[in-house]
């Protein structure tokens, strides 16, 4: 029995989500995980594998809102990322002195990696796009993602293979050499997984994101709402709110659900309005959901690329969250088909443990 | 040393000079050119906003270029 550390980044809860069938696959082989993370993103792995061990595992905060002036505010505040990441590498050599592991997992933790035992970067973003006046930072993005890459032994990219299935397109491409070597193409992974039940919701709208663009987003849908036919929910991403449940007409606004009662939401829905961020496309995937309205998150280039590079591929309708018309949109959004099919969570974690990670745990 | 932080730290020297660069020639050049035109030099100012759109449409053009053959 080997001891594996999982360490997700928790800007968010995609990192961790993602990570949960991962773990479930270490856990099935008869290996010993300890989850090294904080916040949410702890909270969820925790809940989700109660024997686990686990470390409170500080990272950094995201260093920027979102908005316009994203890319100039995330170029100052990037030596107090790398002074975190620094900070965050040498307490995992702290974590790793007091105990014996065989593998390392980062879930695009820049830090976590060591020499002394083997370490994978999980991550969908090989490469960084920017808006195309920003293309020196992107070419130095390049350079700078090559020489984190070299730290790891091997790189899993939770997506398909570059070609007609990518989900993540131009981001999940290697491109230097030390990516290339690395890589493995894993397939989506998914926390989120198909329950038996009828689709008797017309629309999920899921209100996600950092503030202020979630509060700009939840103004914009609760006004579109009484021009739509159907019935629908709303999850409004307020956690800190306490919970509180609205009905107006067919709908019905939650201030925020739990994971499980997310994930029967989604299966029940047969339109999803979401946030475009990658952790959410995967559970699209992983559902089959040929029905989606897609609203990237202003400033957010990752998200914005994705819904472009969905929009060329006709596959979801996207729309800027400051010229979203629901009752248009979701006309629109019926045009469009959705992902084709793709091998879904439980088979890409079976390859994944085979094809790499049993390597160096048996 | 961590090789970390020296490759991080000469990421950030370069990365700033350049910004640093780039703020400079933009400010010689906008002194040039008030200075061109408080003196009646139209010419000289003519040709700097000339440069300073071909600089421009060469900047674009690099971009589209990377774009299009999918090095970025």
């Amino acid at each position: 029995m080997a001891h594996v550390l999982v360490s997700p980044l928790n800007w968010g809860l995609g990192h961790a989500t993602r990570d949960i069938p991962v773990i479930r696959t270490l856990l099935v082989h008869g290996h010993e995980v300890t989850i090294a993370a904080c916040g949410n993103a702890l909270s969820v792995l925790r809940k989700e594998f109660p024997d686990c061990q686990w470390i409170e595992y500080p990272d950094y905060p995201i260093p920027f809102g979102s908005g316009h002036l994203f890319i100039p505010k995330f170029c100052a505040t990037l030596p107090f990322l790398f002074r975190a990441t620094v900070r965050e590498h040498a307490t995992l050599e702290a974590i790793l002195a007091k105990d014996r592991y065989d593998l390392v997992i980062s879930d695009n933790r820049l830090g976590v990696y060591s020499f002394k035992v083997p370490s994978i970067f999980v991550s969908h973003q090989l490469h960084y796009h920017l808006p195309l006046l920003y293309w020196p930072l992107e070419c130095l993005g390049i350079l700078i993602n090559q020489n984190l890459h070299e730290r790891y032994d091997r790189i899993i990219v939770p997506d398909n293979p570059p070609g007609p299935l990518s989900l993540a397109g131009k981001l999940s491409r290697p491109q230097t050499d030390v990516a290339r070597e690395r890589v493995f193409f894993s397939g989506i992974l998914s926390g989120t997984r198909q329950i038996a039940c009828s689709q008797d919701l017309d629309y999920l709208v899921v209100i996600s994101g950092p503030e202020p663009q979630r509060t700009s987003l939840e103004k914009t849908i609760l006004a579109n709402l009484k021009n739509l036919d159907g019935s629908g929910v709303v999850l409004l991403g307020s956690p800190q709110k306490p919970r509180a449940l609205t009905r107006t007409g067919n709908w019905t606004c939650v201030s925020y659900v739990s994971t499980e009662e997310k994930v029967e939401l989604m299966n029940r829905a047969q339109c999803v309005i979401c946030r475009s961020g990658y952790t959410t496309m995967m559970e699209l995937a992983e559902l089959g959901k040929d029905r989606a309205l897609l609203i990237p998150t202003p400033g957010q280039t990752e998200q914005e690329y994705l819904s472009w590079y969905y929009e060329q591929n006709g596959w979801y309708h996207s729309q800027d969250q400051n010229r979203l018309d629901l009752k248009d949109d979701l006309e629109m959004a019926r045009r469009y088909r959705g992902f084709p099919a793709m091998p879904k969570t439980s088979a890409n974690t079976s390859r994944l443990y085979d094809e790499i990670l049993a390597e160096y745990l048996e | 040393m961590d090789d970390l932080v020296v490759s991080g730290v000469i990421a950030f020297v370069i990365f700033y000079a350049g910004i640093v660069l780039v703020a400079y020639g933009i400010l010689r050049l906008t002194a040039m050119m008030v200075r061109a035109f408080l003196t009646g030099n139209y010419l000289l100012m003519g040709g700097i906003v000339a440069c300073i759109a071909m600089a421009v449409l060469l900047y674009v053009a690099i971009g589209l270029w990377l774009r299009k053959t999918g090095i970025i």
